[in-house]
């Protein structure tokens, strides 16, 4: 069974509450990146993913499907940064951000995102897409007016190539 | 990442397959498992994961057939839903499950992410993704995957990986 090489490039255990993380200065030399964040947040009011600091939702675009345990939802748009729908105020949450191909200058980034909230909320798959060519080299993940958890931990890997 | 273990069922199937003294060394585990079962059932079911032998825990699961979706939950037991075909399904064809526990080294809360997707050969065949909380709170040593019903059947594999 193949294996994947994740490097851990970089993470953020908070030690108190904090609106957002930054994970900076990212390296091109990995072929995927993948994000874990266990923990939550202090009101259920939006996650934003911003890439290199780029605002402006119209350049960015999503569509997903979630299970509440009694219901099927989907919804999308574009043009937003939200990472999540279900991310509660509870230590219970683990999202998982895939980006694949992040350094590639030649194509608009694309991102899978699983949320996990096995009670109340449910689970949510995600699809993101940043319509630019810029490589990544630098990810923002905010709690949308309010803040992430004081213990909450953010892990940035590299999948090496 | 870090691969910690692989079983291979053998002739004689076995109802579950377990992981023990996992090393407390990393941050995240992950599982696969490529699995069948005996029971007679025509369709794909799932399995129960064992989290230090307690198989309790919450979950809530998107399930899709080829032909419609739906939603499910179980306040009791830790359940994949799906991955995990009866001999009724077409022959030699295993599902297959992905499972990811976060922050299993320290005690409290933990969460899993779990896909898994049986297989049948033919036009509908289950998929599920599912978000999990095990009632156990103690830090992870043992993990298990049992089969609902009778035995795994022989070349059933289940790899433990340490993501650091």
């Amino acid at each position: 069974m193949p294996t994947s090489t994740y490097d851990l490039i970089a993470s953020n255990v908070l030690g108190s509450s904090a609106a957002s993380v930054t994970f900076s200065s990212i390296s091109g030399s990995y072929r995927d990146l993948v994000i874990v964040i266990t923990g939550g947040v202090t009101s259920r009011t939006g996650q934003y993913m911003t890439l290199n600091s780029d605002t402006t939702d119209a350049n960015y675009s999503w569509v997903r499907a979630t299970g509440t345990g009694a219901a099927t939802q989907s919804g999308s748009s574009t043009a937003d940064r939200s990472i999540s729908e279900i991310i509660e105020n509870a230590a219970n949450n683990l999202v998982i951000i895939q980006i694949m191909d992040y350094s590639a200058t030649n194509k608009h980034k694309s991102s899978l995102i699983r949320s996990n909230n096995a009670s109340p909320n449910g689970v949510e798959m995600r699809a993101l897409r940043w319509a630019s060519t810029n490589a990544i080299t630098s990810i923002n993940l905010e709690a949308v007016g309010t803040t992430w958890l004081s213990g909450t931990s953010f892990y940035l890997y590299g999948i090496v190539s | 990442m870090t691969k910690v273990s692989e079983v291979t069922v053998g002739s004689g199937g076995a109802a579950s397959i377990e992981f023990t003294n996992i090393p407390q060394t990393g941050k995240d585990l992950l599982i696969l498992v490529s699995a069948r079962e005996v029971d007679t059932h025509s369709s794909d079911f799932g399995v129960y994961f064992g989290i230090n032998s307690n198989i309790g825990g919450n979950t809530r699961a998107l399930l899709g057939t080829g032909s419609a979706a739906s939603s499910a939950n179980n306040s009791s037991f830790l359940w994949s839903y799906s991955g995990n075909p009866g001999s009724g399904v077409t022959l030699n064809t295993f599902g297959n499950i992905s499972a990811y526990i976060a922050n299993y080294a320290n005690s409290g809360t933990k969460s899993m992410s779990i896909d898994a997707v049986g297989e049948n050969n033919a036009t509908a065949a289950e998929q599920a993704i599912v978000a999990a909380q095990p009632t156990n709170t103690a830090a992870i040593t043992s993990l298990a995957v049992w089969t609902n019903n009778l035995n795994f059947v022989q070349h059933s594999t289940a790899s433990l990986y340490i993501v650091s």
